[in-house]
């Protein structure tokens, strides 16, 4: 029988768990921008709109022969246009934000199935719907893995120097207006970093459970910190131990990655929030 | 000439086509401490946000130190209301008082020890350093009321903007806010508040303006029978500022009163 460490020689199992902890680095990092800024429901949007996308690269690639579209970069296009729709609309019109989340989340997993629909089959072959949707992180490339890591590298620098602008933007807008912050322009960065961030996240859990991973590990750390940067570092590292976790139960039991990643993920924040209430009323008791 | 700290003329404003402000005309002088009182939907939040360059003029102009608003903002500390803000942030006392030095410097990435030295001193100036590192979540109205102010003091503005800066408090608090309010005068700072609330009113305040759609101002701490008629439709005599000078401190701002 196949030990867990024989797995691990394997070249796409090595590139699985590397591209797990990428896509975790960014899910404690931006994830906490999600939770305490509250754009679950945007995140949300944006990543089930990457999967019109991933049908627009895969009808590109077959139809009009376009080896360089790739659904990654399918995915990326209609994730950061989605973004740029989502804070143009909450900036300058009237529309309500959750209709505008309404409208491009069905709106882009229509568009995706369509083109999915038209391509050519017989010139490209596409990933399953069921490996878009709910990912096989087992499926990633080498290239795959550099482009993630290097996606990653170049998030953690931006938050690295607009760190100070999206704590005042996401604590108190006006404040940010009255300082000169272009607001406009510093949402739209944290927005397109969102929807980056996404993209980078499907390769491991797939379109549908990009928000699990994007939420709960920044949401399980807020339980335990209420200091930003500690929610960030906390949330990394709580996603790294559950996903990689998650991963090795997949391996034992042989079940789809992406979904036992989500379920760790989910068991462990219901048994943080326990623990919290426990300790909650642990020192309610001592203190009367 | 000097320039005025805040010079109003013709002023009309407001949201969409409705114009909620008509020809205001105001001015704020050097050292000054005027308070503008009026009703709920009477333009108050509208006069502020136009001073702030939030939102533009219809018509008539707003000059801060003889610049647009847009430019002269940086002249102006802006204490809003507590209660706007989301309380489970995770931020510190000291993180949102450091905010204010975006004012002063524009973008920067990291607070210099400079901007970190202004902060601490205006933590200190309203007596809120040994709270610096609590989450603001864990903060009284009282105490983050105060650390708004403190951020507003931080870049040291010769302009001192609030907007109901003692509602939701206790009087003890009240008292503490405009015992900070005097000093931060004497230092030279002209200073404009508005309420809804007349008995909050400080007999610090040196002349009072009542605003409900159009404005009239008194040279004294004084109600006209113009201003009850224009906002409160009842008599001068129901209308009494009700600032407690022998109150006894309980915020630990450092205001000079004894502490309970």
């Amino acid at each position: 029988m196949t030990s867990i460490l024989d797995y691990l020689s394997i070249s796409l199992v090595q590139n699985m768990f590397m591209a797990t902890v990428c896509a975790c680095i960014l899910c404690g990092v931006i994830g906490t921008y999600v939770v305490v800024n509250r754009m679950v429901a945007s995140t949300g949007g944006i990543a089930h709109t990457t999967f019109g996308g991933v049908g627009f690269a895969y009808y590109v690639m077959s139809v009009f022969m376009v080896g360089w579209m790739t659904p990654m970069l399918g995915a990326v296009i209609f994730a950061v246009v989605a973004a740029v729709i989502m804070v143009v609309c909450k900036r300058i019109s009237d529309l309500r934000q959750d209709t505008m989340i309404g409208v491009l989340w069905a709106v882009g997993m229509a568009i995706g199935v369509i083109f999915m629909c038209f391509m050519d089959r017989t010139v490209v072959v596409p990933a399953s719907f069921e490996t878009i949707l709910f990912g096989n992180v087992l499926l990633v490339s080498r290239s795959t893995l550099l482009t993630i890591a290097v996606v990653t590298a170049v998030i953690l620098i931006i938050v690295a120097f607009m760190y100070r602008e999206f704590q005042i933007l996401t604590f108190d807008q006006v404040h940010a207006r009255i300082s000169g912050m272009n607001v406009t322009l510093v949402d739209l960065v944290l927005y397109i970093l969102v929807a980056l961030s996404c993209v980078m996240v499907a390769n491991v859990v797939g379109i549908i459970m990009i928000i699990a991973l994007m939420t709960i590990p920044a949401a399980m750390a807020n339980l335990f910190t209420h200091n930003m940067k500690s929610m960030m570092l906390l949330g990394t590292v709580l996603s790294v131990i559950l996903s990689v976790l998650g991963l090795f139960l997949c391996l034992a039991w042989d079940s789809p990655p992406g979904a036992t990643v989500v379920l760790a993920v989910g068991i462990a924040f219901v048994a943080a929030l326990i623990i919290k209430r426990l300790s909650k009323a642990e020192s309610a008791k001592a203190d009367s | 000439m000097d320039e005025l700290p805040i010079e109003i003329r013709g002023l009309t404003a407001g949201y969409g086509n409705e114009a909620i402000l008509r020809d205001i005309c105001l001015e704020l002088r050097p050292n000054d401490f005027l308070a503008v009182i009026g009703p709920n939907g009477g333009g108050k939040t509208t006069l502020f946000r136009s001073i702030l360059g939030l939102i533009p003029p219809m018509s008539g102009s707003i000059k801060i130190y003889g610049e647009e608003p847009s430019k002269g903002v940086r002249n102006i500390g802006y204490v809003p209301q507590f209660g706007a803000f989301d309380k489970s942030y995770p931020i510190s006392a000291e993180e949102v008082v450091l905010m204010g030095m975006r004012v002063r410097k524009g973008y920067r990435p990291y607070y210099s020890r400079e901007e970190k030295a202004m902060a601490d001193k205006a933590m200190e100036y309203t007596g809120m350093e040994e709270f610096r590192g609590k989450r603001i979540g864990d903060l009284s109205g009282g105490q983050l009321q105060r650390v708004l102010l403190a951020r507003a003091l931080a870049p040291e503005p010769k302009i001192l903007l609030l907007d109901e800066p003692t509602a939701s408090l206790d009087p003890s608090m009240k008292d503490c806010t405009y015992d900070i309010l005097k000093k931060v005068s004497s230092e030279g700072v002209s200073i404009m508040l508005i309420t809804h609330d007349m008995a909050s009113i400080s007999h610090d305040v040196k002349r009072l303006a009542c605003i409900n759609r159009r404005i009239i101002c008194n040279d004294r701490l004084e109600i006209t029978e113009e201003m009850v008629e224009l906002g409160f439709h009842c008599p001068p005599e129901f209308l009494k500022f009700s600032h407690s000078s022998g109150s006894t401190c309980k915020c630990g701002c450092g205001c000079g009163r004894d502490k309970e």
